[in-house]
């Protein structure tokens, strides 16, 4: 292009502008100098200084528009955006170039216009929605192929002239297209970068290079912005199972108090999450019972880098109150320092539904014991009859003798004695019958089961001599004792022991026998009732534990159900150990450790000694 | 009655028994107490005015059957004591002649004048028994005829008619008569056969 100019003169040093191969848009001003010397140097070697000048400002421009590319895409700006922003980038550099990127589908499948803005919108889009396997015009192809197609004349192109596209590019006055696959780092294709121009020609090096760099940027763009989009979604899906679940994260970073909660845990603790989270703001909302307590926990925990598990209440705004519980993870940083990371969930609803739940079990528990209660009335009467006929017989005896002619004080003393005697067996029983059926909380303690066994046995000895029945114990000497409730533990003993009675009523031809035995298992205890009575029909064994379900004419089927309830309440197992035609056995087994917490029925508990117990645990095990 | 009557007392409740002896000693009687119903029933009779206070619920049998093996022993009355009793329970135990059927608590009054009663027929029993035997020893103390002229005498033959009878004299009837009369000690000829009615129910009623 200099060629004509330098021929002219043997020596000069003439302005002159250039026509650059990428030029800036109006550019009208020379751009330097060029001095040679034929005779020095030929007419092949000019040193042409102006040629640094353009280079430069080309390639500061360049470098500019990248870098503005490169901020684009690192501030998460709209992928359309900055391809958009590429495609006028390209443009501007390369003169009477037009640019497109094409987009495929994470299946590969079609393809999309992700920007294309000269070009017009007829051939966009024709191309937009097209298969890749259809084709249809040179990107599908470089796509298909995944390698470059340069198209310098479409019109005569064989392979396209007679095409719709090449009517469309022909309409759009496009003579030459050049497209290269934008691949992955990984290797996948994700689009084409389409480069067209008004006149015939393929690309040269520079063209070339611009096409590198700028696949190389849109790949960046694209997959960058595909990673967001995996995360959105992710974070879409977090939050959302956040807020199905009412579980909220949060991270306490200990040196600074800096405190960072998911949307989910705003929600729950109600607070706006424009607001910056403090401690003072969390304390806000701390019920007022526990706030020091809650102080408490936070101080141990930046002292000891322990892990957290508690529950506390909040008392929110409205007056209404939540139930939290709180599991924190203590992890420390790069740096060093303590940070907690850690999971809260509203367990409000959970909890209301656990206490109604426990409400209907200790009824329907009560209920059973009333049941129970009902079948012994007569024996209990009975129980409480005797010592009465005793302290009535005793006193009028006592009477007698001190009213004769002469009195027998010595006489009458021994009927007081005993008469006080009987006083206190008839109050044993109505004891017994107020611990059995009175109470209705849970007291748990460590109990022993023979102990259980043989009061138990004291309050139904009168039925099972009525019902005829002898009673056999073989109640081993080394057993722990187990972690529960006294009551409900002799609440299943006595559903079972009537329960045995009753299938020993029809047996008319054997002995009716009943036997309690007890033995270690394990670090716990089992216990069995074994009866000789007319053992359990095969057809009846699965539904025997369910409620409402019973053999008996006068049974509510309730007692075996409420039984293997308190039984799993104390972490332990109730089952049919033999059933045969010569009677069944009934076992269950406890662990020592038995239930921790009251089960069946839960008190409205403490909430924040229940919490900073678990706290204290958690601590001594880390 | 010579010896304080002997009250048994069956029942399995400490209270009941021990209050109840108390009691019969107190009433001037003798109490034998029993926890169980074999115990008392291996007891060796004795010929002394007695009742049995028995409860229905034994832990052994049950208070009706015990009742049953008593049926030989008519001077052995029965007051039943339950802390249970149904209608049923009680026709059973009056019909098998029980002298009472008490519900715990009792009225010790009503319990006292019950075994007074009972003791009484037991003294009654026993009294007649004994005269009974008395009886028998002398009537087996007769020869065969005079066991034949004595049956056909207070059946109303005259001693002619009995002659006839036996294919003997008038005479030697008569002598058999006085030696019967003698040996079965009867004041009177009226005497004899209220005798005999005793020693032969079903006879006398012919």
């Amino acid at each position: 292009m200099f060629s004509t100019v330098l021929e002219t003169e043997d020596n000069a040093e003439p302005d002159f502008r250039i026509a650059p191969a990428y030029p800036a848009r109006n550019q009208e001003k020379p751009l330097g100098r060029c001095s040679y010397n034929r005779a020095l140097t030929g007419p092949r070697e000019v040193p042409l200084q102006s040629i640094d000048i353009e280079e430069r400002r080309r390639t500061e421009a360049l470098l500019a528009g990248e870098k503005r590319l490169l901020e684009l895409i690192s501030t998460g700006s709209p992928l359309a955006l900055v391809l958009e922003q590429l495609c006028l980038l390209v443009e501007d550099t390369a003169e009477g170039c037009r640019c497109s990127v094409l987009l495929v589908d994470p299946r590969g499948l079609s393809l999309q216009h992700g920007a294309a803005p000269s070009l017009p919108a007829g051939v966009v889009q024709a191309i937009d929605g097209r298969t890749v396997a259809s084709s249809w015009g040179p990107c599908a192809v470089a796509v298909r192929d995944q390698e470059q197609l340069i198209v310098p004349d479409i019109a005569r192109d064989a392979r396209w002239r007679d095409g719709e596209w090449a009517r469309l590019a022909a309409a759009a006055g496009l003579r030459s297209c050049w497209t290269t696959p934008i691949v992955a780092g990984d290797g996948r294709t994700l689009g084409a970068f389409a480069l067209y121009q008004h006149t015939a020609g393929g690309p040269t090096p520079l063209h070339q290079e611009l096409i590198g760099r700028f696949t190389h940027l849109a790949s960046i763009a694209i997959e960058r912005d595909a990673h967001e989009a995996v995360l959105r979604r992710s974070q879409a899906f977090l939050g959302e199972a956040q807020r199905l679940s009412g579980t909220g994260s949060f991270s306490w970073h200990v040196a600074t108090d800096t405190i960072e909660w998911s949307e989910q845990t705003y929600r729950i603790y109600g607070i706006d999450p424009r607001q910056r989270v403090t401690f003072e703001l969390v304390g806000s909302r701390i019920h007022p019972d526990e706030v020091e307590w809650f102080a408490a926990l936070l101080g141990d925990a930046r002292r000891h880098d322990s892990d957290l598990e508690f529950e506390h209440r909040l008392l929110m705004p409205d007056g209404s109150i939540r139930q939290l519980h709180v599991v924190a993870h203590a992890t420390r940083n790069a740096g060093g320092d303590l940070e907690y990371i850690g999971a809260v969930q509203d367990v409000t609803e959970r909890r209301r539904s656990e206490d109604a739940l426990n409400a209907v079990r200790s009824e329907l528990a009560r209920i059973a014991r009333m049941t129970a209660l009902g079948a012994l009335t007569a024996s209990i009467a009975h129980e409480v009859t005797q010592p009465l006929t005793g302290i009535i017989t005793n006193a009028n005896t006592s009477l007698r003798m001190l009213t004769g002619e002469s009195p027998d004080v010595d006489g009458a003393r021994n009927a007081t004695l005993l008469t006080i005697r009987d006083a206190r067996r008839a109050s044993d029983v109505i004891t017994r019958l107020r611990a059995m059926f009175g109470r209705t909380t849970t007291a748990l303690a460590a109990t022993d089961l023979n102990a259980a066994v043989r009061e138990l046995l004291l309050l139904v000895s009168g039925e099972l001599q009525r019902a005829g029945v002898t009673v056999r114990t073989e109640l081993g000497d080394d057993l722990p004792h187990v972690q529960g409730d006294r009551i409900q533990l002799q609440q299943v003993l006595l559903n079972l022991v009537m329960n045995a009675v009753d299938a020993m009523h029809g047996a008319e031809n054997r002995p009716r026998q009943l036997t309690i035995r007890s033995v270690r298992d394990g670090d716990g205890v089992q216990v069995s009732i074994e009866d000789t009575g007319t053992g359990i029909d095969p057809d009846h064994l699965h539904r025997l534990f369910d409620p409402f379900y019973t053999t008996k004419t006068d049974g509510m089927g309730i007692g075996l159900s409420v039984s293997r309830s308190i039984v799993e309440s104390h972490r332990g197992t109730l089952w049919v150990a033999a059933h045969g035609a010569g009677g069944a056995t009934f076992a269950f087994s406890l662990p020592a450790r038995g239930a921790e917490a009251p089960v069946v029925p839960r008190q409205t508990r403490g909430a924040a000694s229940a919490g900073v117990s678990t706290a204290r645990a958690a601590e001594d095990v880390s | 009655m010579s010896q304080p009557g002997i009250v048994y007392v069956v029942d399995d409740d400490v209270s009941v028994r021990e209050s109840l002896e108390l009691l019969v000693r107190w009433a001037g009687w003798q109490p034998r107490t029993f926890a169980s119903a074999r115990p008392f029933l291996n007891q060796p009779v004795e010929r002394v005015p007695c009742c049995l206070i028995l409860d229905v619920g034994l832990p052994d049998l049950n208070g009706l059957d015990v009742q049953q093996r008593l049926m030989a022993r008519p001077d052995l009355p029965v007051i039943f004591i339950t802390g249970q009793a149904d209608v049923p329970m009680t026709v059973r135990a009056m019909k098998a002649g029980a002298a009472e059927f008490l519900t715990k608590p009792f009225d010790d009054e009503v319990l006292l004048t019950a075994v007074r009663r009972a003791l009484e027929s037991s003294d009654m029993v026993q009294r007649e028994t004994a005269e009974l035997e008395t009886l028998r020893d002398r009537y087996a103390s007769l020869t065969r005829r005079e066991r034949e002229v004595m049956n056909l005498i207070v059946a109303g033959l005259l001693n002619k008619q009995v002659g006839v009878e036996l294919g003997t004299s008038e005479v030697t009837v008569k002598a058999h008569r006085g030696r019967v009369m003698q040996k079965m000690r009867a004041a009177s000829f009226a005497d004899l056969v209220r005798i005999s009615s005793r020693l032969d129910p079903v006879s006398a009623k012919r």
